[in-house]
């Protein structure tokens, strides 16, 4: 008896956002990562095209515009493979997968501040990112506080002003009242919970009211509360009487959290079965199906067998993929082929902050249009498909594509098989 | 431009500069050092970290062997609290000679080493991770140092008598009158400034370059620079120092030693023509993780953390050598009066770290000779300053303590290797500098498993709040260390370190957008990176 | 799959030791983060600090310098959602008992957490007279005030019959009792064996439904978690090596070890191995053939082998998947099992920890750091409004039945009421 239709592998936004999409269509998934996926360290916000020329340090301002020039300079790119209208269908599909509200902004990218007052161009941000936007000329005090080493207003806002936006930009650094005084080291995520006391919120806003009168909009770090965090920003902003936003901080992300979150709430409301913390070590290919995959449990090897399988264990930095000092470069579950070169110096450009990207960021799964993994032109199973970062020509540095890889290649698969 | 004049002045901020000037300031004689850069960055900070018992020298170069375990014994008093004692193990391995072993064991007797042969059990027990297919294990009593706070030791101790430290400072002339060299003149590298100095003699302690400052007083001098390579893993998969057992010429990679929170294995041994630039090659790292496997069987499964290299100072009197390994680690103390006819100018060079203090000795004698003065040397009966209070041995669990107890209190911004705001903004108070460089080396700051993936930010919000600087600055200090850091990265990254760079990409890249700062803002641009690829003065500019 | 480097096997299980998954932390704080415990309390820096980075700074032939690490409850939230593999409890768990090594003193009140079987072995002849003792609040504030033992901390009831008793005057000697071909081995542990006889009879009940001869070892032990966790593994290493030698001889006939009790299958399972470091070929043949009891059934009816002859159960009960089951990396096996269960509605409480770990809730100093981190659970409990509410381990049962009044029921229960064996 098989107990599912489909395995996904990883935690990360592909594949959460798979599994939730083949749950809600009355599909049985098992959802296996081993650990928390990415989406935590990130900024919680999906960014579809941010930068073409990859280059540049223009950010995109309407990415439509500029997808087809994209996917000319990258034929190989996951968008290329599947087109504008999927990109949109998959951001549509995306917003009402939760419960948690993601805001575009028409065909424009938001523009909004990073935690060293860079512009980060993203398409679809939680309203309380939105609100940062610096295509908006409205006034901005940022406020931080002494305790979180994860976060420097000034830094921040004086960044923003040296950019010349056209945005009067000011900071305040504030202590936290009790009981975040005497938190040394306090996380973003203990912060975001002690923004759900109300009493802890009325000790910041008498503190921060009277010295805000001058600014349009209040712009704190992304700690304004986890599960609570829609109403927190409410009373925030009725309490100070102006729009109150967040910015992100160092990782991890509470912004990540909450999507992580919702994208998980989701998926077990809808019955979904989750297994975290557990590695998939091995899959067994016959006659070009998957059989079955085996988990590592805490004392014995045990397999999972289901109709379809959805590989979704990120890149380099999810263990997707493997590399080790020999330059051998290999993915872990399937040994499915990664085109690399096996030469480490070919990996790397001499400057971290590459404009072009670490070639070795570029390594994955090859695929055809419906995601099967391919040797030369053949599918190696055709029940076996790769989402999100796995896939081979989507490094994320280049153009920031990231998450909308991961968005359009999990819709695409929902559709396949949903 | 500054004017300045002082007794001696000695050239070269590494340990052998630093302790030239402890020693002249605690005989009296009023001393000035210039550093081109930070202390200890030279060949001085870029060494395996090994204090040495003298075992490795013991059957080739038996007068060497002695005067590394009489000054092992010395070092051990003065400045215990620089010094892990980690004792140290020479084992012989299936890859070598077994007759070796005995001849080892012999010759470290006749140079009064005390080694003592153990069980393989015992060595297991002790450290499990060795390889139990290893014959024989001697112990000796090798120990690790931690430079940075060495000579920041020696130059607060010889401030005490007075004595003035220049770091950053880049002799560009030596002044000279007649067959007298008389002074010499230095650019700040911070702040632009030319400052000239005169003096009544003149020590070049300037290691590898030595043959270069000597002939900018026409004297000539050749002194080879031997690269040696070496890789810090990210776990100390020893807590003993490990050599093998075998003569040391024509062996690489074949120590490892346990010092901080890293295990550092080296070296290789390549002479090189320009002792600023000499690339970390790719069959370095593989011959040393290929060595370090015959010591520690698991020893690539950890994570190699960072590549560096750092040049030795071989003198050579005539006729080159061959084989670097093959010249004595003896060092050279020069005398150019008789040697080239040119007065006031002595070169010390050559030698290892660990016997650094004898070459003062030696070199201060002579300065007093020259001086014609008799002042007796007390640097070996003299604990040098600690600034940690206690005089005991450094242990790898001091910080964790020290935090615990509450001795280190305040935020922790270097979560890795256990840095807190505090220590932080005490040292950017006293530093006229923005380089986030100099708090790694004075406090560890960036050096564990993340590289800075999550402190350089919090370091750079830190300095701009704390010296108000302009974002300018603080971005370029930023990219600046993040850079650096990466240099020595990027040589062996693969597996599980690989995935922390694409980490901390994530974070610098993905969450910050820095690379997207306008390149006005960021400092980022072509010609930046081509200096951060050249050692020496990219931290300023 | 490729290797990097072939190793043999005493080599690679050496360096597979936990301490040394420090290695692999990338620092990213997601451990930190998730850490049940570090979230509402200061007194513990959290698990990626006394885990992967304090192991930075521990020299084995240095003496133990980070007291903090004993706030760490041992629920394991770390090491599942680390997705690099790091070893985060097992770390602290080792950490600590270096810790109390080197103070050379635990306490009395940590020792006596620590040996629930001389407990349970003295309350039960006393059951009765135990129990309403056990409930007098000035003997419970005597006992804080003696021992340190949390006068709120949830005490489970003693049985007034042990379970092996049970088993060996009256379920062996009845003739309804299954002989069969088919075996499998009970480890009752000592919650079934002291408090909660009637779970461990609900067990035998749906096993021998099935089809099963059911074993009870006479010799087995208590699995030593509490001592473990009480940072004496030397005792744990003497009850661990009682219950391998003892099980060992089932395993090699190839019979599959069973449990209700989720801790202590996973010392069985993984503590013996991995904390205590008896990895010998006995420890893993024991490891190897142990089960979760539900992840037992659930492989029987993955195999079509589960009688399905479910009466309908038309409810809505909320179910914990306590951390100690989460970390056999196994999934939930108990939902999937009984919700083949006609007409039942299972609601997963999306909680990571009741805040009980064992005995950790259980002492005074971090009785109120228990509650905090159980008080989302205990909300969401209290909100579906069930009478009753299930979870496979026996304290986090207690916890949440003292903190919400819901009557708490083990997965076996249900099963066995819906074949009509109760």
């Amino acid at each position: 008896m098989s107990l599912y239709d489909t395995v996904v592998i990883g935690a990360g936004l592909a594949g959460l956002t798979t599994a939730c999409h083949l749950q809600n269509k009355g599909q049985r998934v098992m959802l296996i990562g081993h650990g928390v996926g990415a989406l935590v360290l990130g900024s919680g916000c999906i960014d579809v095209l941010g930068y073409q020329p990859v280059e540049s340090v223009e950010p995109v301002r309407a990415w439509p515009d500029k997808l087809s020039s994209f996917m000319a300079d990258h034929p190989q790119h996951p968008y290329s493979l599947l087109g504008e209208t999927k990109i949109n269908e998959a951001l549509h599909a995306f917003q009402g997968l939760t419960e948690t509200e993601y805001q575009q902004n028409g065909s424009e990218n938001w523009l909004v501040p990073s935690a060293v007052g860079a512009i980060h161009p993203t398409c679809l941000a939680p309203p309380s990112i939105a609100k940062g936007h610096l295509g908006d000329t409205a006034s901005m005090l940022i406020v931080g506080f002494e305790e979180l080493r994860d976060f420097y207003p000034a830094l921040i806002s004086q960044n923003i002003s040296a950019q010349n936006l056209g945005i009067e930009t000011e900071s305040l650094t504030l202590n936290l009242p009790e009981p975040g005084a005497s938190k040394l080291n306090i996380t973003p995520i203990e912060l975001a919970t002690l923004f759900e006391q109300a009493d802890f919120r009325q000790q910041l806003v008498s503190v921060i009211k009277a010295r805000c009168q001058d600014y349009d909009r209040i712009g704190f770090p992304a700690v304004l509360g986890l599960g609570r965090h829609a109403k927190v920003v409410v009373d925030l902003e009725k309490q100070l009487g102006r729009p109150v936003f967040e910015v992100g901080t160092l990782p991890p992300s509470v912004p990540g959290r909450r999507l992580f979150e919702a994208l998980k709430h989701t998926f077990v409301q809808a019955k979904g079965r989750m297994n975290i913390g557990t590695k998939v070590v091995a899959g067994e290919v016959k006659d070009g199906r998957v059989t079955q995959v085996q988990i590592e449990t805490t004392n014995r090897l045990k397999p999972i067998i289901a109709e379809n399988y959805v590989l979704a264990t990120g890149g380099i930095l999810g263990g997707g993929i493997q590399t080790d000092d020999q330059g051998r470069v290999w993915e872990p579950v399937f040994n499915l082929p990664i085109d690399h070169n096996s030469n480490r110096q070919t990996w790397f450009t001499p400057k971290f902050l590459s404009p072009v990207g670490q070639p070795v960021s570029s390594y994955g799964v090859v695929v055809n249009d419906r995601l099967n993994p391919i040797e030369d032109t053949r599918p190696i199973a055709d029940n076996l498909y790769i989402v999100g970062s796995l896939l081979a020509h989507a490094d994320w540095t280049q153009g920031r594509t990231g998450y909308g890889v991961a968005l359009t290649t999990a819709k695409h698969v929902a559709d396949l098989l949903g | 431009m500054q004017k300045k004049s002082t007794e001696v002045l000695v050239i070269g901020g590494g340990v052998t500069g630093c302790g030239v000037l402890f020693d002249l300031a605690q005989r009296g004689f009023k001393a000035t050092l210039l550093e081109r850069g930070a202390l200890s960055m030279g060949t001085s900070g870029r060494f395996h970290g090994l204090l040495h018992s003298g075992g490795r020298y013991a059957v080739n170069d038996p007068d060497a062997a002695h005067e590394c375990i009489v000054e092992n014994q010395i070092l051990r008093k003065v400045m215990p609290h620089c010094i892990e004692d980690t004792g140290g193990m020479f084992v012989s391995t299936p890859d070598d000679p077994p007759e070796f072993a005995d001849e080892f064991y012999q010759a470290c007797h006749k140079v009064s080493i005390p080694a003592t042969e153990i069980s393989i059990e015992e060595m297991l027990r002790r450290e499990p991770l060795l390889n139990p297919k290893i014959r024989r294990v001697f112990t000796v009593p090798d120990a690790s140092v931690e430079t940075w706070d060495a000579c920041r030791s020696l130059v607060v101790s010889a401030a005490e008598h007075g004595a003035e430290t220049l770091e950053f400072h880049e002799v560009t002339e030596l002044l000279k009158e007649g067959n007298k060299v008389v002074g010499a003149v230095a650019i700040n590298k911070v702040t632009g400034e030319t400052v000239t100095i005169t003096a009544d003699l003149i020590v070049s302690a300037v290691g590898a370059w030595g043959g270069r400052l000597a002939a900018m007083a026409d004297c000539d001098v050749t002194v080879h620079a031997g690269k040696g390579t070496m890789i810090a893993m990210n776990y100390r998969m020893v807590n003993t120092v490990v050599n093998r057992c075998v003569h040391p010429s024509g062996s690489d990679g074949d120590i490892i030693v346990p010092i901080g929170t890293v295990a550092v294995i080296g070296t290789t041994s390549v002479r090189v023509d320009d002792p600023d630039n000499y690339p970390i090659e790719e069959w370095e790292v593989k011959l040393m993780m290929e060595e370090g496997e015959k010591m520690v069987p698991s020893f690539r499964k950890f994570r190699a953390l960072r590549a560096w290299a750092g040049v030795r100072p071989l003198y050579q009197e005539k006729g080159a050598a061959s084989d670097l390994r093959a010249v004595t680690r003896k060092y050279a103390l020069l005398d150019h009066s008789p040697r080239d006819g040119v007065d006031n100018f002595v070169t010390i060079t050559g030698g290892k770290w660990t016997t650094y203090r004898m070459m003062a000795e030696d070199t201060v004698d002579l300065v007093c000779k020259k001086l014609d003065t008799t002042r007796a040397c007390r640097t070996a009966e003299t604990t040098l300053h600690n600034p940690h209070g206690e005089s005991k041995y450094h242990t790898l669990g001091s910080r964790l303590q020290k935090l615990e107890t509450g001795e280190f209190d305040g935020q922790l911004i270097c979560e890795c290797e256990i840095v807190t705001r505090n220590q932080i903004e005490a040292n950017l108070a006293t530093n006229d500098r923005h380089i986030i460089n100099d708090l790694r080396r004075d406090l560890r700051v960036g050096m564990g498993p993340c590289q800075g993936g999550f402190c350089t930010y919090r370091v750079a919000g830190l300095m701009h709040k704390n010296k108000q600087l302009t974002t300018q600055q603080t971005n370029k200090a930023l990219v600046d260390f993040l850079q650096e850091r990466w240099k020595g990265m990027n040589t062996v990254l693969w597996g599980q370190h690989l995935r922390q760079m694409q980490l901390d990409e994530g974070i610098y890249m993905g969450v910050l957008g820095l690379d997207k700062l306008p390149p006005g803002l960021s400092g980022i641009d072509e010609k930046r990176v081509a200096e951060v690829e050249t050692e020496g003065y990219y931290e300023v500019s | 799959m490729t290797t990097s480097h072939d190793l043999d096997e005493i080599t690679l299980s050496i360096w597979e030791q936990v301490q040394h998954s420090a290695d692999l932390c990338v620092k990213c704080n997601i451990c930190t983060s998730f850490c049940p415990v570090a979230n509402v309390t200061d007194m513990f820096p959290g698990p990626k600090f006394v885990g992967p980075q304090a192991q930075r700074f521990r020299n084995p032939h240095e003496i133990s310098v980070d007291d903090s690490l004993d706030y760490c409850s041992g629920c394991g939230v770390c090491s599942m959602v680390c997705p690099h593999g790091v070893k985060v409890m097992e770390m602290n768990a080792k950490a600590r008992y270096k810790l109390y090594k080197t103070k050379k003193w635990i306490p009395l009140r940590n020792r006596i957490l620590g040996r629930s079987e001389l407990l349970g072995w003295l309350g039960s002849p006393f059951a009765p007279i135990a129990n309403v003792t056990l409930k007098l609040k000035p003997l419970r504030i005597l006992i804080e005030g003696i021992m340190g033992v949390h006068r709120d901390a949830p005490m489970p009831a003693f049985s007034w019959e042990t379970f092996r008793g049970w088993y060996q005057t009256v379920h062996k000697k009845s003739p309804q009792r299954v002989i069969s071909d088919k075996k499998v081995v009970f480890y009752h542990a000592c919650s079934v064996n002291y408090y909660e006889a009637f779970i461990g009879k609900a067990a035998i009940a749906v096993l021998e439904h099935n089809g099963y001869e059911v074993i009870v070892p006479k010799d087995q032990v208590c699995c030593g978690l509490p001592m473990l966790s009480n940072a004496e593994f030397d005792a744990a290493r003497q009850n661990a090596r009682t219950n391998i030698n003892s099980l060992v001889r089932y395993a090699r006939a190839g019979h599959k070890i069973v449990g209700t009790s989720s801790s202590c299958t996973l010392s069985l399972k993984s503590d013996y191995r991995h904390i205590l470091d008896m990895d010998d070929a006995d420890a893993r043949l024991v490891s190897q053939q142990t089960y979760d009891i539900c992840e037992f059934l659930l492989e029987l009816a993955q195999a079509g082998e589960l009688k399905t002859d479910f009466q309908p159960i038309n409810a809505s009960i909320p179910y914990h998947s306590p951390c100690q089951l989460r970390a056999h990396n196994m999934g939930l096996p108990a939902i999937e099992l009984m919700e083949l269960i006609p007409g039942i509605q299972i609601k997963h409480i999306q909680a990571d920890c009741c805040g009980i770990a064992g005995t950790y809730g259980y002492k005074k100093e971090k009785h109120d750091i228990s509650m905090a981190v159980g008080k989302s659970l205990f909300e969401q409990v209290k909100a579906t409004e069930s009478d009753v509410a299930i979870c496979d381990s026996e304290t986090c049962r207690w916890q949440i039945e003292h903190a919400t009044g819901t009557k708490m029921i083990h997965p076996v229960q249900l099963l066995a009421q819906a074949y009509g064996l109760t």
